[in-house]
């Protein structure tokens, strides 16, 4: 479905360069991460990213480091061959619903605050860059478990991703859809999007009437509601509105542990 | 030739209907939407280690900004259905909506996210206590709705912050209230109290990641 952006494919190299040093170590056990000036596109829009330098010793005592360097990239990364990453790392990719640009901000407002650590990233996408989310997901480091959690267009669009990342033999860790949301589900999709994911966590917002607000707008767009169940591994009703993206990442699993505990595991 | 009543032409029709146009969209966002918190304070200023519950995982200590306001937030959150966050930039930075510091989840004295919500109480004046956690070192991080946050480190950086609440709903009705200001000498003292080291200040970064 996501075509590959221009430039993607030195950006998985230069990341990838990255990691091996990162893990590798450097002089007296520091290791010193250069990337170089690039630009990309997130969706839709180009963007200039500086170049920056981060230490790997320095994050270990002080959280992080991520000094600005103007002074270039001191590896040759076009030779390199790809490299894995280390087992336990894990991106969480959001992918934020319609409303949430403008209005509501629920999405990215949530991840602002959702931890980071060493071997656990986070991104942001919108509804309407799958193309964007795809390509980012294929760029990472074999081995990266990624999780990808969708709320209502962006459930939609998360399974789309997930339905493919199946097909080419590269499933999720795990695919959460937040009272996902979108016309043209089908058996046949929800098969390709259970193929896609090892863990497919369905939520279903069963709170307020039909009248009310955000229920209003996500039943004119196709709120999935029921449709998923028996094709997402674990399918659950939250009794709260659509619009509360937060509250229900913190529901209950049958395993007594929230979803947001599930997403932020090691 | 010139028109005696140039305002009955045709343009300045178009003009005015414009007006009156943005003026009612206003108005009505305004009846449907939540009204903007505008009494916010700022309480006190400290450095916390071992931060548990939400906000815990970060590696470094954080500062935490307490806040009141007469609004309670929990409500404001349920029963308008529309998000509250607060946005934190430094206070001379030239475009603030695209420049922002970590955290935006406004927590109560439990710890819990207002859009948790599950009680809240106001004190004797009839102010609600909230909490907002910073990094003291921040990254540069991009979001994909087009926020731009930028390297930031409260002991070398020495502006002022300034806190804006904002927020809304999916249909219509969205609410942003004026800048807060937060004096640098309140964070200095607060990284003084913890012991932090206190570094001369840099010129502003803007680099991405």
């Amino acid at each position: 479905m996501a075509g590959r952006q221009p430039g993607r494919d030195d950006y998985t190299r230069w990341v990838g360069e990255g990691w091996r040093q990162a893990t590798q170590g450097g002089e007296n056990g520091t290791a010193i991460v250069q990337v170089r000036a690039y630009t990309r596109t997130r969706n839709g829009r180009r963007e200039q990213v500086d170049s920056y330098t981060q230490t790997r010793k320095a994050a270990l005592q002080d959280g992080y480091v991520a000094a600005p360097s103007r002074a270039g990239m001191s590896m040759n990364p076009a030779d390199l061959p790809p490299i894995a990453a280390p087992p336990d790392r894990v991106v969480v990719v959001f992918i934020s619903g319609a409303a949430d640009v403008k209005k509501s901000r629920r999405v990215a407002e949530y991840v602002q605050d959702f931890p980071v650590t060493d071997w656990r990233s986070r991104e942001t996408f919108t509804w309407d860059d799958a193309a964007g989310a795809e390509a980012f997901i294929r760029s990472q480091p074999p081995g990266t478990r990624i999780r990808l959690v969708g709320h209502s267009y962006g459930g939609d669009t998360a399974a789309q991703i997930a339905a493919d990342m199946g097909a080419a033999g590269s499933p999720l860790d795990m695919l959460v859809t937040i009272d996902p949301v979108g016309h043209g589900t089908s058996a046949n999709f929800f098969e390709r999007v259970h193929q896609g994911a090892r863990r497919w966590i369905n939520v279903n917002a069963t709170g307020g009437s039909s009248s009310e607000r955000s229920n209003l707008i996500a039943g004119l767009g196709g709120s999935w509601d029921y449709a998923p169940m028996g094709y997402a591994d674990e399918f659950i009703n939250v009794p709260e509105t659509h619009i509360e993206f937060g509250r229900m990442m913190e529901a209950e699993l049958a395993n007594g542990r929230s979803i947001r505990l599930e997403t932020l595991a090691r | 030739m010139t028109l005696k009543r140039p305002w009955t032409t045709l343009p300045w029709l178009a003009v005015r209907l414009a007006i009156v146009s943005l003026l009612g969209c206003t108005a009505i966002s305004d009846l449907l939407g939540p009204p903007p918190v505008r009494d916010a304070r700022v309480e006190a200023v400290s450095v916390e280690r071992n931060v548990s519950g939400w906000v815990s995982e970060r590696p470094m200590p954080l500062l935490r900004i307490v806040l009141s306001t007469g609004h309670d937030l929990i409500s404001y959150d349920r029963d308008h259905g529309s998000s509250i966050h607060v946005s934190a930039h430094p206070c001379d930075t030239t475009t603030p909506d695209l420049q922002r510091l970590s955290g935006s989840t406004l927590l109560t004295r439990d710890a819990e996210p207002v859009w948790i919500g599950r009680s809240t109480t106001s004190d004797a004046a009839g102010r609600y206590v909230y909490h907002l956690y910073l990094d003291i070192p921040s990254r540069a991080y991009r979001s994909g709705n087009g926020d731009v946050f930028i390297d930031h480190d409260y002991r070398r950086d020495h502006s002022d912050i300034c806190l804006t609440f904002s927020g809304g709903q999916m249909l219509v009705g969205t609410h942003h209230s004026r800048d807060f200001r937060i004096s640098y000498a309140l964070i200095a003292d607060a990284l003084a109290r913890a012991g932090l080291p206190h570094a001369a200040p840099r010129a502003p970064l803007t680099s991405g990641s």
